[in-house]
């Protein structure tokens, strides 16, 4: 009666001891890593600093000035590229617009802008036809029509 | 065989059902039963150890393993950084860019018992290190002291040498360096530390118990610069010093409603990160510490408390056709009309005759109490050490009345005269000047010191200088300046030399409703060519003030306005009048 008592009790005593075995080489390990991360994160810390010292040192007004003067064609914004959307001019109405639209559509090719007596938004104008086969592309300026 | 019953000695006294088992043995007597009886005891107490050691296994088990979550176990406790005592607090500006920080690096010492051959190790140290004087070194090696510094933050390939020449008893010590990245660009600001990191001037000591507490992974400490409108001024104050050979320049820029500073800059100035590089004079603030009889300037203060005290009224006039002859001293006008003047012409002019008697209608001790109302009297407040005392008539009588009206006789420091003209503008409110960022939403307090009724003439007739005025070379197209000169000579030797100028302009815009205060300030200017030789604030000052206001309004995001618009010359109209006689002509000749 007593012998499976103390079966299961060295079977427990077995397992705790494999469990704490286990447990105590997984929390060396951790430990291990532990040390790696927080040596990892001093370091990663301090060439932070180093990174934000150097970009600051690299922004200077007076080097990032030199640098803009150098090369690019920047200069300090003037007033009047400063508007608001009240100073935009009034939007078309929509009655002109389609009216205008429809009066340039009807002139024929080549005339409908130019006179600048229609309001209205702007209308296609001439385009050049495809090129047949065997003729050649020339420049636009030469074969612009009369 | 039985065994006699007289040997039995009865149950020892125990426990529970022990002492039950222990009787049903009552038949086994002598030696045996007692062996059985002690070895019985044994076994309990070897398997109560075991129970209780068990116990304690098993419960720490489930303690690991069930009751404490995976990742919060030991790392979260064994991984807190330690938080280092030794270094400072980062400095930002107020958009966070980084002005001062500290850096890790390696400090060389040495202990000078274990160094074998003192002369040898000193030769192999000062060729890798050329800095270093042979002589100092050898003396230090051969001190035969356990400590003796060698050099102090090495570059790590300073380091790399100095370990690659293997000499015994030399070590390294991580230390703290502070850096500043910008250089001298915020140097008067910021001021310096020493080599053991205490704070020596500047924002460093004003701030050196707080710095150490945060600690360097604390919060940084966040300043009201700003670096891009830090090096504007710098920028064209640098500029304007070369040109106009000038002794020195200061600049400030002033935020008029919250009283930050998000410039200032004293020249010439120094490289913080070598302090001891540059001469003594560089490391003097005048934008603080200094302290100057401003000249002119100073008529928007005596209007101001003549409006507000009721003394006179924007109609109001006095007659500037002849000077003052007060004891040994003549006041007289530098852009002489002679003629009546009226209060918006006594300051569009620049008359010293108009102010004298304005301040006289306000009276010396009305004078004096708006003075220290405006915070010229005493000792500004600032986060610097640096900050001058102003210097004030040692007897305060009509003469020194008058002359403090156009600025003569008081001197007081550039940061202090800047705050008490931001209140002129700003609707009347003296807020005290801060180098320290304010929170969003956070509420500044200050002192009404003139009506907003006052403030709002002011603006007009500020603006009305740079319109018409002695400040036309002030304008900014489309940031409405107001401002006002100041030309005053310095003080010497048996008085005033008339070649040797404090030449500077005070600015606010948009005039509408002030949001920046401007002032620059240039110690003895020399005039050029291009000036006609005037060394005035009107030839120097003010066209400085003019480039610093349009290159700094677009970065601070105040919007152009028309000039011309109806709702800022409603905003803007001042009426001029002038005095006419019987006939309807002007008294005098303009």
């Amino acid at each position: 009666m007593r012998w499976p008592i103390t079966v299961v009790v060295l079977l427990l005593v077995l397992a705790v001891s494999l469990g704490l075995y286990r447990l105590e080489s997984e929390v060396q390990q951790l430990e291990r890593d532990l040390a790696v991360s927080t040596a990892k994160v001093e370091d990663n810390y301090r060439d932070s600093r180093i990174l934000a010292a150097e970009s600051s040192f690299l922004s200077q007004p007076s080097r990032l000035q030199a640098l803009a003067q150098r090369h690019l064609a920047l200069r300090p914004m003037a007033i009047t590229q400063v508007g608001t959307l009240a100073s935009l001019p009034l939007k078309a109405k929509a009655a002109d617009t389609k009216d205008a639209g429809s009066k340039a559509a009807n002139l024929p090719d080549g005339k409908a802008r130019g006179d600048g007596a229609e309001k209205g938004p702007p209308v296609p104008g001439w385009k050049p036809r495809k090129p047949r086969r065997g003729e050649r592309i020339v420049l636009a300026s030469s074969r612009r029509p009369q | 065989m039985t065994l006699p019953a007289t040997s039995y000695q009865g149950p020892v006294p125990l426990t529970g059902g022990l002492e039950a088992e222990i009787e049903d043995d009552t038949h086994l007597v002598g030696s045996k039963a007692q062996a059985i009886r002690i070895g019985r005891i044994r076994l309990l107490t070897v398997a109560l150890v075991f129970a209780v050691s068990f116990s304690v296994l098993a419960g720490r088990l489930i303690e690991l393993t069930v009751i404490r979550e995976p990742g919060q176990s030991l790392a979260s406790t064994a991984a807190a950084p330690t938080k280092s005592t030794a270094g400072r607090a980062d400095i930002v500006d107020r958009n966070g860019i980084l002005l001062a920080t500290n850096l890790l690096t390696a400090s060389l010492y040495a202990d000078a018992r274990s160094v074998p051959d003192a002369a040898k190790a000193a030769r192999r140290v000062v060729g890798v290190l050329p800095e270093l004087s042979l002589a100092a070194v050898q003396e230090r090696l051969s001190s035969n002291r356990a400590f003796v510094w060698l050099k102090r933050n090495l570059t790590p390939s300073q380091q790399a040498a100095v370990n690659g020449l293997g000499i015994p008893g030399l070590h390294f010590r991580d230390e703290q360096r502070r850096l500043y990245p910008h250089g001298s660009l915020e140097s008067h600001v910021l001021g310096f530390t020493d080599v053991d990191g205490n704070g020596i001037s500047g924002m460093e000591k004003y701030f050196d118990q707080e710095m150490r507490d945060r600690g360097p992974r604390g919060q940084a400490l966040q300043v009201s610069l700003d670096v891009r409108v830090q090096h504007v001024l710098r920028d064209e104050l640098s500029e304007a010093m070369g040109r106009f050979r000038t002794k020195g320049a200061a600049g400030l820029v002033l935020n008029a409603n919250t009283g930050e500073i998000l410039g200032l800059v004293s020249l010439p100035d120094f490289d913080p990160n070598h302090p001891s590089a540059a001469p003594a004079l560089a490391r003097f603030n005048r934008a603080t510490k200094g302290v100057y009889e401003l000249g002119s300037v100073f008529k928007v203060l005596t209007v101001a408390m003549a409006l507000d005290s009721g003394a006179t009224k924007i109609r109001g006039g006095y007659d500037a056709t002849k000077p003052i002859r007060v004891a040994r001293y003549t006041i007289r006008d530098s852009h002489a009309k002679k003629r009546w003047l009226s209060v918006p012409e006594i300051l569009i002019y620049s008359s010293n005759i108009g102010a004298a008697k304005m301040a006289l209608d306000v009276g010396r001790d009305g004078q004096r109490q708006y003075l220290d109302r405006f915070g010229l009297l005493g000792r500004p407040s600032l986060e610097l050490p640096e900050v001058g005392m102003p210097i004030t008539p040692a007897r305060w009588g009509d003469i020194s009345t008058m002359t403090a009206a156009y600025g003569h006789g008081l001197a007081v420091s550039p940061v202090q005269f800047a705050s008490a003209f931001a209140a002129m503008v700003n609707g009347g409110v003296l807020l005290p000047a801060t180098l320290i960022k304010r929170k969003p939403g956070e509420r500044t307090v200050g002192v009404q010191v003139i009506s907003e009724r006052t403030s709002n003439q002011l603006r007009r007739l500020l603006r009305a200088v740079v319109e018409k005025g002695t400040g036309r070379k002030a304008q900014a197209p489309g940031y409405l300046v107001g401002g006002k000169t100041g030309t005053a000579e310095k003080a010497g030797a048996g008085g005033y030399r008339r070649k040797a100028l404090i030449s500077s302009f005070v600015a606010a815009f948009p005039m509408t409703a002030p949001k920046y205060v401007v002032y620059l300030l240039l110690d003895e200017p020399q005039g050029d060519v291009e000036t006609h030789g005037y060394a005035t604030a009107g030839w120097t000052a003010a066209p400085l003030t003019s480039r610093v206001v349009s290159r700094i309004a677009p970065i601070l995001g105040v919007r152009p306005q028309d000039n011309e618009s109806a709702p800022v010359q409603r905003a803007m109209a001042l009426p001029l009048y002038s005095r006419v006689d019987s006939r309807g002509r002007n008294i005098a000749v303009n």
